[in-house]
């Protein structure tokens, strides 16, 4: 699964550790979030959205493929 | 020039000490041990292993408490194989011939001059490897079996 985490963090002008503080998770797991490394559970993947003001269908991308950040 | 001992806040830093604190004084006691009674023996090694173990639990569930769910997902990995390929080393390592010499050489180093039967030292501690590799399969089962009957339950 692919997301567009580092790109709304950088519109946020978010480091990885203040998102992690804001959903209650490590540093090391939006890390992994974010390089498609891990997959987040449904009600982290809900808090990240509510962090950002957005769904989850607007965040999370199925596939393996490359984000496009246009959308 | 003055040395100060740094304050240990943390109370499982604390209960960490302790539990390794207990084996390695019932290592340094077996000289001790030795010329004691076998119910002082028992009575020490148990307290020991209970120190141990209620110890390490109670590090565990404070641990468990901070873990988000990366962490848990590393730590199920980490059990799922290490405890595989952790057996699996002791098995390869019981089948080496420097490694039968050095469990024979601890046994000759507590057996007060009298040489220990060779095949019996290695029976013992792969029996030793078995019953905790069984013990640890049981284990497993068991608690898969609680876990799986714990999520199946509907919630109320």
């Amino acid at each position: 699964m692919n997301n567009k985490i580092r790109v709304l963090r950088a519109e946020q002008r978010w480091s990885q550790a203040e998102l992690a503080a804001r959903v209650g998770v490590s540093r090391n797991s939006i890390n992994s979030i974010e390089n498609g490394r891990f997959d987040p559970s449904l009600p982290l993947a809900f808090d990240i959205a509510d962090a950002f003001g957005l769904t989850i269908e607007q965040i999370f991308i199925r596939g393996a493929g490359p984000v496009r950040t246009e959308d | 020039m003055s040395f100060s001992i740094p304050k240990i806040r943390s109370p499982y830093m604390w209960v960490s000490i302790i539990v390794l604190v207990a084996p390695i004084s019932f290592l340094l006691a077996i000289p001790w041990l030795r010329q004691q009674p076998d119910a002082v023996v028992y009575l020490c090694a148990g307290i020991a292993a209970t120190i141990t173990v209620v110890g390490s639990m109670i590090v565990a569930i404070f641990k468990d408490r901070e873990l988000d769910e990366w962490h848990r997902t590393a730590v199920r990995f980490s059990n799922q194989w290490g405890w595989l390929t952790g057996a699996g080393l002791v098995a390869l390592l019981l089948a080496l011939p420097p490694v039968h010499d050095l469990l024979f050489n601890l046994s000759m180093a507590f057996s007060e001059g009298q040489e220990p039967d060779r095949t019996l030292v290695l029976m013992i501690f792969t029996f030793g490897f078995m019953v905790t590799v069984l013990a640890q399969s049981a284990c497993t089962m068991l608690l898969n079996a609680m876990w799986r009957s714990q999520m199946s339950r509907p919630r109320s």
